[in-house]
Formats: structure tokens, sequence, C-alpha cells
């Protein structure tokens, strides 16, 4: 027996239709509907027929179910009248009405961009299963004591010892970021697909319960559980299957390895700090077996969850001396240990910073706070704008606000139809402004290079926010005008006399100094970021990047060996080119950062590991890029002993303990081990990066015949055609490997894309600040002259001249202008030193930034001023003076 | 003519014309869905049904109330004179157009 609960319709949804029907109608339609209920539930089940029951009383909810009963109320009408007369108001004065709501627009716009933008960074990695409880284990490694180098990937053995040793830990999972290199896929009809992937990872067959990302096509289990085993995401599996299913086919990596691609994934949502194309079975590595008792590699990302009980801390005790135990010959032995710890996942994107080998680009914890209460800072000006100018109108309706008194109307009354008015505005404003965030995030997007994403706009968070947003904003800008407005006394309104003193020093002018103090000091930023951008591209960065083409090296061969003759094959044919003037191989190039870093002894730290970059390169490298040699020579393809030679440069030889470049030649670096290195050259230090860091210390190896990049300087009229031979060329000898190329002055400037970035960012912010502090001026502007129309027609009738009244309103914002500049400049300097502190290389701060922001600032709140004191100066006296 | 006939409005006036049983907002409502294979809400059936009672086509009375119907009472429709008549204008002139069609013949 079905109990009687279950087989009648949802209770709430009859009760609401018996609220809203009105009585007349009650019969014919409650009646239907139950009737429609009692032979539907039979029809198509009770559950379903409960759905239709409340979509029906949702159907009828309209008008003509109310009947008639409160139509001719009171209230309603009052209501309808304060909707009339506010669009009345709108409508004629539609100068300052569209001034008022513009401000309003720009500051919820900025402000949901901001909030978008936010809580895209907040929401990073939450979508793992129990993100709570997952953890990344990284660790600190000391040296003598001292903190050497924080490391985001930890050793191979890592995982799997902590899941057997530790109940805090319930699962673990490797990432081992070494699958980079060429894939090709051989289609049906023998032509070859290839492509270099970046980021191409080998991971743990639970990688795909560890983590909550989505498996399109495979299984959870078995994707990365036996060896050679690869899983795709989509747009991967796209480019080299194109609309054939992938699941079974083989690809090849780096020629020789077949794998067989068992899953598909889709892409990795935005919000994800790892960004991988393709995931490999870590089993299909050399060596998989050996890895629970490697302690020595480390270049594992190692993931673990805990149970629901254990906390972070717990777990960071428990890791903090693990490793002691594991390691404890080879500690005591160097003089060093290793610390691990645990970030949360949903951490790492914000709050991982300084961690060497990282993945993706993380960081800007506190810019997140920053910018949040930037866009409350702005929301709440954008308020007190409105504000400052209803108050302003609010002298010119008070005969209105007179009248309405007189009639009757009560102060509640007039309060509420102030409301209104307001929340007119603040609707308005926020319909218009989700609007223009659905047409800017393109454009923003695309010029920033960020993604925001449209979806979250229509989430529940922003459009609840966004309902908040407007009541809160009805109340905040409408309560202080609608009681500055009903305090007037309807007698002395009538008669015309209002009185403020126009020299009080208010909260009006403190917040316009505050606007302008603000806008100043954003001005003077993007002055400096624009200078430091320009000053770190004029400098000379000590090698010559022009006209270089770099083609990423082939990495797909049957052997090294056959790399090796296929690349002096090309090279020669390559050099036969008339457009080609050099050749050069090398690990690294200018504008990629150099991960690869060791500890080198020298005679004068015998015992200290000095950490040094290394750079591989041939015997051209030098002289191609325009190196500067200090001493000593270049390597040689006919020194045998080259091998074993070195090159440094400037910072590395004082950094190693030498003098001069001349003391160095010939000296060993690693004296004490089995295979010292003689120093045999020392080049003037270059670029690696950009301006923004210090020069490093660099070793250059000798290493002919292979490198990860192969340089060629063109000299061309015309480079796509010499492109193309050099292609033609490519294609002819590395059929399997692909043709990625890149001109390395571009690569080089992608650089100083985040300055960029930053740079558009603050111009954006500069033009917003001005821009509400030019309303707050004109609200501020408004409402004296509004008050001082009387003071104004008297001069003149007296015999001031226009320019004399001009100047007379000007100087009261002069004071505030200069005021706000006193602030700013100080203010201004110490963010811009602390701003510069971040590059190494440094442009000068100088006066200029300060006269031309001081002097734009000030023309543009000048034209704002005179833009209403002129026509208030150039006005009829007459106008002013006969309304007694 | 003076009246015009939306679609919708035509359908549901021949249905309750041809219904057999007491014409109302459900029964009406399931007779579309029967006749008419689609279904439309209740809502909308009671709109087109006041429309066109409001033009004279159709007349109501309040009916008897049964159980099924929470003791509700029932408002019961029937087509007037005017009504009958407009769909037979409707009818006629829609076949005088069908006869004006062209009959081809594909087959000789």
């Amino acid at each position: 027996m079905t109990n009687y609960k279950n087989i009648s319709p949802p209770g709430w949804a009859n009760r609401f239709l018996e609220w809203y029907c009105a009585d007349d109608l009650l019969d014919e339609i409650q009646g239907d509907l139950l009737e429609a209920f009692y032979f539907r539930k039979e029809e198509v089940g009770v559950g379903k027929a409960k759905w239709w029951f409340i979509w029906d009383v949702l159907r009828f909810f309209r008008p003509s179910s109310f009947g008639k009963r409160s139509y001719n109320s009171n209230q309603l009408a009052m209501l309808r009248n304060y909707l009339i007369v506010s669009l009345r108001n709108f409508r004629s004065h539609k100068g300052y009405s569209v001034i008022n709501l513009s401000g309003l627009i720009v500051g919820i716009t900025a402000c949901l961009l901001i909030s978008l933008h936010v809580m895209e960074e907040v929401t990073y990695d939450n979508f793992h299963p129990k993100s709570d409880q997952t953890y990344r284990v990284v660790m600190d490694m000391f040296g003598q004591g001292e903190l050497k180098t924080k490391s985001a990937p930890v050793f191979a053995a890592v995982g799997p010892n902590l899941l057997n040793d530790l109940p805090e830990v319930e699962m673990a999972t490797r990432i081992l970021p070494f699958g980079g290199g060429v894939y090709s896929v051989r289609k049906s009809d023998g032509t070859l697909v290839r492509f270099n992937e970046e980021h191409a990872v080998l991971a743990d067959e639970n990688f795909f319960e560890m983590f909550g990302f989505e498996l399109i096509d495979g299984d959870v289990k078995n994707v990365l559980a036996q060896p050679k085993q690869i899983v795709l995401s989509q747009s991967a599996a796209e480019r080299y299957f194109s609309t054939e299913n992938p699941i079974g086919k083989s690809i090849f990596w780096r020629g020789t390895r077949e794998l067989k691609v068992t899953g598909v994934y889709k892409d990795f949502p935005e919000n994800s700090h790892m960004k991988f194309d393709m995931i490999t079975s870590l089993k299909s590595w050399d060596g998989y077996e050996e890895f629970m008792n490697n302690w020595g590699w480390y270049d594992f990302y190692t993931f673990v969850k805990t149970p629901a009980n254990i906390s972070q801390k717990s777990l960071d005790t428990k890791l903090e001396d693990y490793l002691d135990e594991k390691k404890v010959d080879f500690y005591s032995e160097r003089n060093v240990r290793e610390v691990m710890w645990t970030q949360k996942v949903g951490d790492i994107h914000l709050y991982s910073t300084n961690l060497s080998w990282d993945m993706g680009q993380n960081g800007g914890g506190e810019q997140i706070y920053f910018l949040s209460i930037i866009a409350l800072l702005i929301l709440v000006i954008a308020w007190v704008n409105y504000v400052n100018l209803a108050t302003a109108r609010a002298i010119k309706r008070a005969k209105e606000v007179g009248i309405r008194k007189v009639v009757g109307a009560a102060k509640s009354n007039l309060i509420v139809q102030f409301l209104v008015e307001s929340f007119l505005y603040n609707a308005f404003a926020v319909i218009i402004s989700l609007l223009s965030v659905w047409f800017l995030i393109n454009p923003i997007n695309n010029i920033l290079e960020i993604s925001l994403e449209t979806s979250i706009l229509f989430g529940s968070t922003i459009i609840g926010g966004l309902l908040v947003l407007i009541l809160l904003g009805t109340l905040c800008s409408g309560l202080y005008p609608a009681i500055v407005l009903t305090s007037f006394k309807p007698v002395t309104v009538l008669k015309g006399r209002l009185h403020t003193n126009r020299r009080k020093f208010g909260f009006r002018q403190v917040l316009v100094i505050f606007q302008f103090t603000a806008s100043i000091t954003l001005i003077l930023g993007t002055f400096l970021v624009i200078k430091q951008l320009a000053y770190m591209r004029s400098q000379d960065m000590g090698i010559n990047i022009e006209q270089t083409l770099v083609l990423t090296g082939a990495s797909s061969g049957s052997s090294n060996e056959d790399l090796e003759e296929r690349l002096k094959l090309f090279k020669t044919k390559l050099e036969a080119l008339p457009e080609v003037k050099g050749f050069t191989l090398s690990n690294n190039v200018p504008g990629i950062e150099n991960f690869s870093i060791s500890g080198f002894t020298s005679k004068h730290y015998p015992t200290e590991l000095r950490d040094c970059y290394r750079m591989r390169i041939d015997d051209k490298f030098i002289s191609q890029f325009e190196i500067e040699l200090l001493a000593g020579r270049s390597f040689s393809e006919q020194m045998a002993t080259d091998t074993s030679a070195i090159i440094l440069n400037k910072v590395a030889l004082k950094h190693l303990g030498f003098n001069t470049p001349e003391e160095a030649l010939g000296e060993k670096i690693n004296p004490n081990t089995e295979r010292p290195l003689t120093i045999v050259g020392v080049v003037d230090d270059y670029h690696q990066a950009t301006l923004k860091q210090a020069l490093n210390p660099v070793i250059f190896t000798f290493r002919k015949d292979f490198g990860d990049f192969y340089s060629i300087k063109m000299v061309s009229d015309d480079y796509s055609s010499s492109l193309a031979r050099i292609e033609r060329e490519w294609d002819e000898l590395y059929p399997d490997n692909p043709f990625d190329f890149f001109f390395l002055d571009e690569l080089f400037d992608r650089q100083y894309k985040a300055d960029e970035q930053f740079n558009t960012i603050f111009i954006g912010f500069a033009i917003l600040a001005i821009f509400v502090a030019c309303l707050g001026l004109f609200g501020l502007v408004s409402f004296t002259v509004e008050q001082a129309r009387k003071e104004i027609g008297i001069r003149k009738v007296l015999g001031a001249s226009v320019d004399k009244l001009v100047l007379l309103l000007a100087r009261d914002y002069a004071r505030l202008i200069l005021l706000a500049v006193v602030i700013a400049f100080p203010l201004g300097y110490f963010l811009m030193q602390e701003w510069l502190k971040g590059f190494a290389y440094q442009t000068e701060i100088g006066v200029g930034i300060f006269i031309f922001g001081g002097v734009t600032i000030s023309l543009i709140a000048f034209v704002t001023v005179s833009f209403k004191s002129f026509s208030a100066a150039n006005g009829n006296p007459v106008n002013a003076l006969r309304e007694e | 003519m003076s009246q015009n006939l939306g679609n919708l409005e035509e359908t549901v006036l021949l249905i309750v014309a041809v219904m057999a049983e007491e014409a109302y907002g459900y029964t009406v409502s399931e007779a579309y869905y029967k006749h008419m294979g689609g279904r439309i809400s209740i809502s909308a059936i009671h709109t087109v049904l006041k429309r066109l009672e409001k033009k004279g086509l159709i007349i109501s009375k309040m009916g008897g109330a049964t159980a099924e119907r929470g003791g509700r009472r029932k408002r019961i429709f029937e087509v007037t004179k005017i009504g009958m008549s407009t769909l037979e204008h409707i009818q006629s002139n829609r076949m005088k157009l069908w006869d004006l069609m062209p009959k081809l013949n594909f087959s000789a």
C-alpha cells in the first residue's frame, strides 16, 4: 500500500497555487490540475506526474490567474508613480543620467571582470576527488646546513615507499615529465603524422583515480596498467588520428618506441596547474622495476591522498625525517639533508612559489587578495560617485520633494521613492554590466592572452552575488540621497533657499582627493612600466640574435648514430644554400629557460660545489652569435682534447674564484675528480633571459653533431622562400621528424609578454581610475555650482568676467588636485621603486615621469571642472537670480 | 467573418465541438493530445478557452465536482451557434481553396 502522501501532488506547489490564484478561478484551475495529476500518475508514474503538476502550477502563475484583487491599492499606485517619475527624470536629464549610470556600469563591469578572474584562480584543482586530502610531496634540499634548492619533484622511490610505510598515505601517484619529443603515427595510406610534444609525461597507473580528469574512452583502472600504453587528450587524438578512433592504434615515440593508445581523456580544464597532452604508462620506462629503491633520481612529481581524519600537519611531521632513515649513509657522507613536506593540490597554483622544476605558472596568491580589494574599492567608489551625483541632483529636485511633502507625503514615502530610483539605476547598471562583460570577455582574453570563461558568469555564485549587489547597491547608494532629500524643510525649499557652505571640507572633497591620488599613482606607474620595457629592450644583450632561424632538433631516429649521421648531412646541405651564413648546434638558445645546473669545484673552491648553468654548444656557437671572447679560444673540431675542455662566462669566472680571464686559462674545473675539465676560453656575459633576471654563471661544454636546437643565421631578401627551401631539405632527411621552427628574436621578445600584459592591465586600471575620478570630480563640481548659482549670478551682475568666474570655481578644485599630487608623488615613487626591485636591470625613475603625470592629470581635471563651470559662468544671471 | 481565429484557437474550438463528453480544461487538453499528437499545457488550454469565450464562440457554465478534482467544480464549455457557423465558414473557405488546387497527374 502506497502511503497517502506519495500519491497527492506536492503540497507546497498546491498551496502556492491556492495562494496566488483568484478564488473564483480556483475551481477550474486547481480542479483541472488535480484531475490531471490523478490520471497522469497512473499513466506516467507518480514522480513524473508530480513534476508535471509543479510545471503546470508555474505555468498558471500569471496575471490572468491572480484575479483583480489588489490593483487599486494606494501603495501600488504610488509605486507606479515613482517608476514613472524616475523614468521621466531619467529622460529629462539625459546627460546627467547617462554619466551617472555609466559610472555605475564601469564600476560593476570592472568588479565583475576581476571577480571572474579571482574565482577562476581560487577554484584551481578543486575538481579532483577528495581534493582536500590530495597533496603533492615536495622537498627542501640542504647542503652544508644551508638551504640549496626547493624541489617540486622528489625521488622515484618516494611514492611507493610512502604507500607501504605510512598509514597516512592511502594512494600515491608519480608523474615523470620526460615524455617529450617527437611522436608519430603511420597512416593507412603510408603518410607519417608527426609532432613535437612538449607536454607529454609518464604516470603511474592510478593517475585517473588520483585526479579528476575525465576519461572519455578507456577504463580508469587499466589505461596505464601495462608497459607501452599511452592515453591521449582529445585534442592530441584529433591531431594524430583526426576523426578515426585512436583506441588500440600504435603511436611511435622518438621513432622507435611503439606505444598503444588505450584511452582518450577530455583536455585538462583551464583551472588545472597540470596541462598534459599525452600520458604514457610509467611502466614503459626502462628500469621501472628499480624505481622502488631509487633514492637518487628526483624527477618525479609525487601526489598522495590521505584518509579523511589525517591533517596536513600530521602528514608533514611524518615526512619531515622520513628520508633521514632511508638515506642515512648518503647524508652523513656528503653533509647534506633532504626534508619532505606537502602542498595541498588546490594550493599549488596560487601558493607554490620558489620551487625549482615546478609545473605550470604558479604563484600570485597575494595578487588575488590585492585584486579582490581593488574590485571592492572600485565598486564602493562607483557607489559613492552615484551618491555624490544623486545628492547634487537633489537640490534641483528639492522643489519636487517640497511639493510632495506639502501634498502629504510622509518621510517614508519619499525614502521609498528614492530607493526605487536607485534600485532602477542599480538593476539597470548590473544588467548592462553583465552584457558588457559578455561582450568584453573575448577581446580581453585576446589582448591579455588569458582565458576568462563566460560559463562562470552565469553560474549561481555570480548571479546570486549580483542580486545581492543590486540590493546592497540600492541601499548603499539610495539611502543617503533619500535621507538628505527628505530632510529638506518644505517651506525653505519652496522659497528657493537652500545653502550649504561651498568651501566646507567634507566627505566629498576627501573622496575626490583619494580618487585622484589613485589616478595619479596609476598614471605614474603606467609611464614607468612603459619606460622600463623600452629600457630593457634597448640594452645590449651581449649576443646577436637577429636573423636567426632556430629549428627544434630531430629526436626521432633509429639510434643516436643515425641521428648524428643525418645531422651531419643536413648541416652540409644547409651550408650549401646561399642564404645560410651559419649553422650551429646547442642544447639551448637565448630566450628559453636553462634548467641544467650542476655543482662544480675549482682550485679556489676545492670542496664546495659551486652551482653553474651548463650549455652544450658546438664550435660555431660563439662566433655565430657574436659573443665576445675575452681570453683564450672557442672550441675547435681539430682539437681532440676539446671533449674535456670548457669555456666560462664572466660571472662563472668570478663564481669559481678566478680574478682575471687570463688567470683562468688552462686551469682545471673539478680538479680532484676522475674527469677534470680544462678552461680553454672565457667569454663575455650575454643574456639568456630578459633583463629582468641577473646574469648567471654559465659553463660551456663542447658537443658536436648533436643539439636540441639548430640555429641558422640567414641573410635573405625573401624569408618565406628561404624557409621553404630549408623545410624541403628537412623533409628529405627527416621524414619522421616534424619541422618546427621559430625566429630567435621573436622568441626572445615573447619573454616580455608577462610584463606587457601587466602594462596593459595597468593602463586599463589607470583609464578606469581616471574616468571614475573625473566622475567624482564632476559630481562635486555640479554640486557646488548648483549651490553657488546665486553667488555666480550676483558676481556677474556686479561685473565679474566669465574667465574670472571659472577661475574662482576652479581654484577650489585646484587645491584638491594639488593635495592629491602631494600625496601621490611620494607614494608613487615608493611603489615604483618596489616594482623595479623585481628587475635586475632597472631604468631611472626620473623627473620626467612626474612632470608628465602631473600635467596629464591636471589637464584632465581642468577640462572636467570647466565643463560644468563654464556653462554656469556663461548662463544668464537673470535665470539664477529671479527665483525667489 | 469578423473573427480572426488563430490556428490553436481553431483546433481547440473544433475539439470542443466534436467532444462527446464534457469539455473542460483537462479533458480538452487530453483530447488535444489524442487527436493532435503534441502536448500543450493546461494553462495554455485555459487561455485559449477564455479567449474563445470572449469572442462568443463558446459558452461556459459551472458543472459538478468530482473526487479526482479534490472537490473542485468544472467549467464546462459548449460551442455556440456563432462558433459552429464560424467553423463551418472556415471549412467551406478551405474546401473552396482545395478545389482550386491544380490537379496534376504525373502518371499519364
